[in-house]
């Protein structure tokens, strides 16, 4: 712990920290740049980094992402990002109210306290998780494996079938160079740029970042005009904390459990939270029409969902969303396996992550407030002046780290690939997702085969086995469920 | 609906295709996982694209018109914009497969000053952005070394 701390509270971490904060609120606020993009631009980058320090950057850059949007949201009734799409609803029109600094000085104070609070949860959940972790085996990791899969079908809300086929292409992917168990070389093509299999950060980066620039590079799209007069006090007034205290914490703890349940993520976190704090109010009516809990329930909301989206990613090795995904990869990438034994192998890079974690949603209201007219700015940037720029950084990101010509036409490829896939509604997180768990349910599989002698029996006579097994079943039946209730409000 | 299809009839291929390249591998156990996938990926490709054609083929037969598209984009207008996207994609294109070639500090504010330029951003703002980022790509690599490592 006093390791962690030093390393967090030392001019590096929180540099790091800050720089991966306002990266991340810069990445929020442009429409169309999402936290994923700024964080898959981040892995390249950060890849000989200690992986402490690697990993705050990442975490600020999560965090910062989550709040950036709303800048956007509030100022021109665009949400930077999916997250933000329910602050439009109360912080644009309190902006043509003329109370665009109230507005955008709740959302970061709600955003910050919401943060913490996930903070919190997952600081006091480390401990618990650390011990069940002793428990774990194979047959354990390949059930956590399965279940983690099981997200993907939850992972694409309009279609569990594209999802699906988008993870059986992921574990074709994880499937391309050497077979660990019995060292065969599979779709390798005797190229032995594929022996060691695909490398995460052009993989990642292909995936997230290429797509983008290609659909930027379609738009015509010019900078935005920012109206609203920014000034104001730092802190929000007596009054207004009084009126959203209740919201922000009711926002909290939905945004913190939403975000331990896999495949759901700050898009619903923040709608269900406006809603909720909606349906709690005395006047429901004004909602939507500039009321300041508004503001404040899906920002503390979609920034709790951080902490809560970092339990199943660090815990069980299984990613939330797409930004804990690439989370996951960057932490692979430093030779650390997520999962059960990451708080025993790793104390000192996961106590960084989770007091960090605290520590950047402090930073992110004082950064947020100060810089904020900073921030503002950036709106005005031209999409055709971010395109090359995004595409210049991934191809640089992507050559750096092994000088490898190879690796830069891996991530042409498949961001090729992903960018078709996106026009064709095809979802390209699953790919991750599957890309990640396939060695850990491949490997553990067949070490359980080996410990029983073939006997599948192991996974249902252990407990814990068993228990994951009954939450992939559940996981899976939600999952078809809500495809088949989509489909009925579809046919209405 | 045409990407849709497009993309799945590349998953149904590439799956099948799979399906019988992993049969020449000798080691059984090798063979598990990417039968999963590709089993996977051709069973749900396949049912998306019968999805699509059965679709099509009911709204034939009830004589309706193709769904109106949000596009109410002039073909000439259209034309235009495709003709610059494509233009603007060999540039990022030539800046990727160049990368062997040329040093990257050269071609990086080429590509970033040509691309803004073809999308209408004035040209003392592309230029001054290609500045940045160049002074960027040289500032990360300096903090990376000094302040990081």
């Amino acid at each position: 712990m006093l390791e962690a701390l030093g390393i967090i509270f030392s001019l590096q971490g929180l540099l790091a920290m800050w720089l991966g904060l306002v990266m991340g609120i810069v990445f929020g606020a442009i429409p169309g740049l999402t936290s994923t993009l700024a964080l898959s631009l981040l892995v390249p980058v950060t890849f000989g980094m200690d992986p402490a320090i690697a990993m705050l950057i990442m975490v600020g850059s999560y965090c910062g992402a989550e709040y950036g949007g709303s800048i956007s949201a509030i100022l021109l009734g665009v949400p930077g990002t999916p997250a933000a799409a329910a602050t439009k609803e109360d912080g644009h029109p309190m902006m043509l109210k003329g109370q665009a600094w109230s507005a955008l000085r709740m959302s970061a104070w709600a955003s910050a306290w919401g943060g913490l609070f996930s903070a919190v949860v997952l600081i006091l959940m480390g401990p618990a998780l650390a011990n069940l972790a002793l428990k774990f085996g194979p047959p354990e990791f390949f059930t956590i494996g399965i279940f983690g899969m099981s997200v993907i079908c939850s992972l694409d809300e309009k279609s569990m079938m594209k999802a699906l086929v988008s993870g059986g292409f992921g574990i074709f992917l994880a499937t391309i160079g050497l077979d660990v168990i019995t060292g065969y070389p599979r779709f390798t093509f005797g190229n032995v740029n594929l022996l060691g299999g695909l490398e995460l950060v052009p993989t990642l980066v292909g995936l997230f970042a290429i797509p983008e620039v290609i659909g930027m590079l379609e738009k015509k799209e010019r900078g935005n005009k920012v109206e609203g007069k920014l000034a104001g006090s730092l802190f929000p007034t007596a009054e207004e904390i009084k009126k959203t205290s209740g919201t922000i914490l009711r926002g909290s703890m939905i945004g913190t459990v939403i975000g331990i349940i896999p495949g759901t993520g700050s898009a619903i976190s923040c709608y269900m939270a406006w809603n909720e704090t909606k349906r709690a109010s005395k006047h429901p009516e004004l909602f939507g029409t500039g009321v300041i809990e508004g503001v404040a329930a899906p920002e503390s909301a979609n920034n709790s969902v951080t902490g809560g989206t970092l339990i199943p990613t660090m815990a069980l090795g299984v990613p939330g969303n797409s930004s804990t995904a690439i989370l996951l990869g960057a932490l692979m990438l430093h030779g650390l396996t997520p999962g059960p034994n990451i708080f025993n192998d790793q104390p000192v890079v996961v106590n960084c992550i989770l007091i960090g974690l605290f520590v950047v949603n402090v930073m992110l209201f004082f950064t947020a407030m100060i810089g904020l007219r900073g921030f503002v700015h950036v709106l005005r940037i031209p999409v055709g002046l971010v395109a090359p720029v995004v595409a210049a950084l991934t191809i640089i990101g992507c050559y750096s780290i092994r000088n490898s010509f190879f690796d830069v036409m891996t991530a042409l490829v498949i961001g090729v690939i992903a960018y078709f896939m996106k026009k064709g509604g095809f979802p390209v997180t699953p790919i991750v997702v599957a890309l990640i768990l396939t060695d850990t349910v491949e490997n553990a599989f067949f070490q359980s085969m080996i410990i029983t002698e073939n006997g599948l029996m192991i996974f249902f006579t252990r407990p814990i086995s068993l228990l994951l097994l009954l939450l992939t079943a559940f996981s899976l039946g939600w999952a078809v469920m809500k495809s088949v209730k989509g489909k009925k409000a579809g046919t209405e | 609906m045409f990407f849709e299809n497009l993309m799945s009839a590349f998953m149904l291929a590439l799956g099948l295709a799979g399906t019988i390249y992993v049969q020449g591998f000798t080691r059984e156990n090798a063979k598990i996982m990417p039968e999963i996938g590709f089993a996977i990926m051709i069973l749900f490709s396949l049912v998306i694209l019968i999805r699509n054609l059965t679709r099509a083929k009911a709204l034939a037969a009830a004589g309706a018109a193709p769904a109106a598209t949000e596009d109410c984009e002039e073909p000439q207008a259209r034309k235009k914009r495709l003709a610059l996207f494509g233009v603007k994609m060999l540039i990022i294109l030539a800046f990727f497969l160049s990368f062997k070639l040329v040093n990257y500090f050269i071609t990086a504010p080429i590509a970033i000053i040509s691309v803004a330029l073809l999308s209408g951003v004035n040209w003392k703002q592309a230029v001054f952005t290609a500045a940045v980022v160049s002074a960027g790509i040289y500032g990360v690599f300096i903090l990376w070394l000094n302040v990081f490592m």
